[in-house]
């Protein structure tokens, strides 16, 4: 049962809203796009994520409408390349990803009990970036120059020599841009999880929504690094002539396969897990009981999430890759099919075990368990290579993945969306139309994409435009072209459903499902600031444990019901207990999101037109503002208000103390820096042993001790970032100030020496795809040390504004991380590209 | 299961490297150093997974069954569950070491 928490007599619910929103409250008119508040920064992100989902089914229509007979010329190859491309490219990129990041960052700090993201400005920034980013690539479409390679864009038919229009390059620089979002967006969310919580949610009570979402936010920290280092390399090799992945000069287009399927796998689990943590939310609602098998469902996910990175080569079964190396692949993909199969029975023994009350979300969810487990069952078929072999590249892939992909993630969506929509705007929708939907929907999926299965059997290929007469394929692709227009009459009729439902439904009830988790205690729809107070929580079920929550909330009767200070406040718990440890303070509006975004949104224009001294003018001012906005932190007024004073006992605000969110941001972007860094690293011992005729010189380029002196001089500035933080925690910031600028000295000199082994190293790029590894690692360790360095030199005027001082010791701990990762990339770049080919090199 | 990654990691990543440079002959099937290495490995592995589900196992029934431990009994109990999926997955992911012969 959940605790009372009554820490303050009951307040008048008017006076302290009126309290609350003066705080929390979005600006009116055009100001309101400096909101930042995540209720309001979600709603963004679903939206234009549902609008990019319906260009991009439109582009599937006229897909549909070009294959319908054969023969048609309604389609060119070229339109019909273009179409396919964008239409992958943007249902994976942008609707799937963002718009389940948009409904976790609405959920998430209600159900977790918390008043907001961690991250506001950061989420503000991920949303400019994303519809910024998906402007620009979406207009390639209306300039008929969208890319044309494939969602996958496999070299070399995306190097300039076989796609030399800018169709590559907005696919390349667009989606890019648009990774920063979801990257953003998952480091927000994953330390939103561990550190924003209600009082006493330990890990084992965590809502099963969030652990999806955490686990999926950290599947994105590590899995989008690989194809952003991919893209960066292939626009290099575009634009400048850098060789990766051409094999006359030493690269291998199948290194682009890696780094692509490195990510490509996993982001598919990382488009399902939301789903899935969707279905097991509502799954108990509806059965009127607890989730059977909770920690089953919470190990099944963690296990998907892990054994998911170990199956992209069942992408490459084609490209003659040893047998024992792919059976690896094979018997790991067969695998992740168990930990699927003890969630689906879980749910099953949900249903089973409870009193079920059906309703449309569970229309969708049932619709999800039939067409999930179908897709399910061809990837099993899939996993076997011989089978692989015979229908890779047909149509039979193109219906096992919309199985998956629509049964897995927007069945589950949708049905996520009618159970939420009641909170989202306090009205109900239309059963019937709901129920019309539903069914047209169904029916028009199944016999488009059954169907399909059998075209690709009969063996036509993916990707082609048009088809002889008399193959086999004519009825199958009518079949499958008029019932996907049953499909679009369905998504029609649940838009229409959606859009009547603002002005026409039924105002709904409070908690009208009779749901247990804490979202519905926060106003439907939901209030600015969720909770005029923050419960204890000491139960799963928080609303059937205690169904006057929501009364007890608004009465200000549990923590921190006040917001006279003017400070956005929630609780920061340790991660594992949810033993409250500080007071998070929260920034409020601002424009810095808005314009870091146009910035960058900039940059990529520049990128794109080939406008490289204009580009570098851009980049220099995007940073410039990044660390303007970075100023605004920690105890400068722009970021926190008041000095805390009046906070419960022994409580203090995060940046009065060494930890906070801050902390475990950078922590989780070191993380995703680590992990394209270890894929480039990938990339070069990959060059060197497996590419033929990929050997090393002994005698390295790079020389043998100028990175060892360069690792010398970050691990010395490390070391006097690292003792000044020791001592601030003793109690000391004498000679802080000198400690910082010390270490900013070390770095420029570490930079310094950077540029020197460049300039000494007579490398080749364009020439040789080793030398343009080596060139690409010493411009990486030379960014990062700048950045190091730069971090560094601010903290020491902070320190001198007394923004960083001993009652504000938080950020140079935080600064260390940079320098931690700098020293050590450094040191494995010595080690691997320096000493290891003196071991194993080739005597030149 | 991070450690399972790393162990995959290096076995897909070692083979392909050994068939680079040094492959073992085909004549030999599926009996040559490479296999053996991937197998014994692989047993190392799985016994290790598996001795750590086990501690963690018996941490879990050593917490008081009371509810201030509930939240240290979902981590050991989750723990090892993860260990035994690591077990079982590195045991199946390298049983065709036994039959396939490497780099061809």
């Amino acid at each position: 049962m959940t605790e009372r928490t009554t820490t303050a007599p009951p307040r008048d619910p008017a006076t302290l809203h009126a309290e609350f929103e003066a705080v929390w409250g979005n600006p009116k008119g055009w100001r309101a796009l400096s909101a930042v508040n995540h209720t309001s920064v979600a709603r963004r992100f679903m939206v234009t994520g549902a609008v990019f989902f319906v260009i991009a089914g439109l582009l599937g229509m006229l897909l549909r409408a070009q294959l319908a007979q054969p023969g048609q010329g309604f389609m060119g190859a070229a339109a019909y390349n273009q179409a396919f491309t964008m239409h992958g490219t943007m249902m994976m990129f942008l609707f799937a990803v963002p718009i389940q990041q948009g409904l976790a960052a609405y959920l998430l700090p209600k159900m977790l009990g918390a008043r907001d993201m961690v991250f506001p400005r950061l989420g503000a920034f991920g949303y400019w970036c994303y519809l910024f980013g998906g402007v620009i690539f979406t207009s390639s479409l209306l300039l008929g120059l969208a890319p044309d390679a494939g969602w996958f864009m496999y070299t070399p038919l995306s190097s300039d020599t076989y796609s030399p229009g800018m169709g590559a390059d907005f696919w390349l620089l667009g989606i890019t841009f648009i990774e920063i979002a979801t990257m953003a967006a998952a480091i927000d969310i994953a330390v939103s999880i561990l550190r924003a919580r209600a009082a006493g949610m330990g890990l084992h009570q965590l809502p099963i929504f969030a652990w999806s979402m955490l686990i999926t936010s950290l599947m994105v920290i590590v899995g989008f690094p690989p194809l952003i280092l991919g893209s960066i390399l292939l626009e290099l090799e575009r634009s400048a002539g850098w060789a990766f992945f051409d094999p006359t000069r030493g690269g291998d287009a199948l290194l682009w396969q890696h780094l692509f399927w490195l990510f490509g796998h996993p982001e598919v689990y990382i488009i399902f897990l939301p789903a899935a943590g969707v279905v097991s939310t509502l799954v108990p609602v509806f059965a009127r009981r607890p989730l059977v098998g909770y920690r089953w469902v919470v190990v099944s996910m963690i296990g998907t999430g892990f054994i998911s990175f170990g199956l992209w080569v069942h992408h490459m079964f084609a490209v003659g890759i040893p047998a024992l190396s792919q059976a690896f692949f094979a018997m790991a993909s067969m695998l992740v099919a168990i930990p699927t199969g003890i969630q689906l029975f879980a749910w099953i023994a949900t249903l089973w075990a409870g009193r079920p009350v059906w309703s449309v979300p569970m229309l969708w969810v049932c619709g999800f368990l039939v067409i999930f487990v179908a897709g399910g069952l061809t990837g099993v078929m899939l996993a076997f290579v011989p089978f692989n072999w015979q229908v890779h590249d047909t149509h039979f892939v193109v219906a096992h993945f919309h199985y998956v992909l629509i049964g897995g993630m927007l069945f589950p969506l949708i049905g996520g969306i009618y159970y939420w929509l009641p909170h989202f705007s306090g009205r109900m929708p239309s059963e019937q139309l709901a129920k019309t939907g539903f069914w047209l929907t169904f029916i028009g999926f199944n016999g488009t994409f059954l169907v399909m299965h059998w075209t690709g059997l009969l063996g036509m290929p993916r990707r082609v435009y048009t088809y002889d007469a008399g193959l086999g394929w004519d009825l199958p692709n009518l079949v499958s072209s008029v019932f996907s227009f049953v499909m679009a009459f369905g998504i029609a009729t649940l838009l229409l459903d959606l859009a009547l439902h603002w002005r026409h439904g039924r105002k709904a009830p409070l908690n009208p499902w009779h749901a247990d988790t804490l979202e519905w205690a926060s106003g439907t729809p939901p209030l600015s600031y969720n909770f005029a107070s923050l419960p204890r929580i000491a139960t799963r079920h928080p609303l059937w444990d205690t169904p006057a929550l929501p009364e007890t909330i608004a009465a200000g009767q549990h923590a921190l019901p006040q917001a006279a200070h003017g400070r956005r406040e929630t609780l920061g718990v340790d991660p594992v207990s949810g033993r409250v440890r500080e007071v998070i303070h929260l920034p409020g509006n601002s424009w810095w999101p808005l314009v870091a975004g146009g910035m960058l949104a900039l940059l990529c224009l520049a990128l794109l037109l080939k406008l490289y001294l204009p580009a570098v003018a851009v980049a220099l001012a995007a940073v410039a503002v990044l660390l303007r906005w970075s100023w605004e932190n920690g105890v400068h007024p722009g970021a926190v208000a008041g000095e805390g004073h009046d906070l419960p006992q022994g409580l203090k605000l995060h940046s009065r103390t060494f930890d906070g969110p801050g902390l475990w941001g950078m922590g989780l972007t070191m993380l995703a820096d680590a992990a394209l860094y270890a894929s480039l690293l990938f990339g070069w011992l990959y060059l060197w042993t497996v590419v033929p005729g990929g050997q090393v010189p002994v005698e390295s380029p790079l020389g043998t001790w100028p990175l060892a002196a360069v690792t010398a001089l970050f691990a010395a500035g490390l070391w006097t970032l690292r003792r000044a933080v020791r001592r601030l925690r003793a109690g000391s910031d004498a000679g802080l100030q000198t400690h910082l600028w010390w270490a900013a000295g070390l770095g420029v000199a570490g930079c310094a020496g950077l540029l020197w082994v460049q300039a000494h190293a007579a490398l080749q790029p364009a020439l040789r795809a080793q030398d343009a590894v080596l060139s690409f690692t010493l411009l990486f360790l030379l960014l990062h040390g700048a950045l190091a360095s730069v971090l560094a030199a601010l903290q020491a005027l902070r320190v001198r504004r007394g923004h960083v001082s001993l009652s504000a010791p938080y950020e140079p701990g935080v600064v260390a991380m940079v320098w931690q990762f700098c020293t050590v990339a450094t040191a494995l770049a010595w080690a691997l590209m320096a000493l290891l080919p003196m071991a194993f090199g080739a005597p030149s | 299961m991070t450690l399972w990654l790393v162990w995959f990691c290096a076995t897909y990543g070692g083979v392909a490297v050994a068939c680079a440079v040094a492959p073992p002959s085909p004549a030999l099937g599926p009996l040559n150093w490479l296999n053996a290495t991937v197998l014994l490995l692989a047993a190392s592995s799985t016994a290790a997974f598996g001795f750590a589900a086990w501690v963690s196992a018996r941490a879990a029934r050593r917490v008081p069954p009371d509810l201030a431990g509930a939240g240290q009994r979902f981590i050991a109990r989750s723990a090892s569950a993860l260990y035994a999926t690591a077990a079982f997955s590195t045991a199946l992911v390298a049983l065709p070491a036994v039959l396939l012969t490497p780099c061809a």
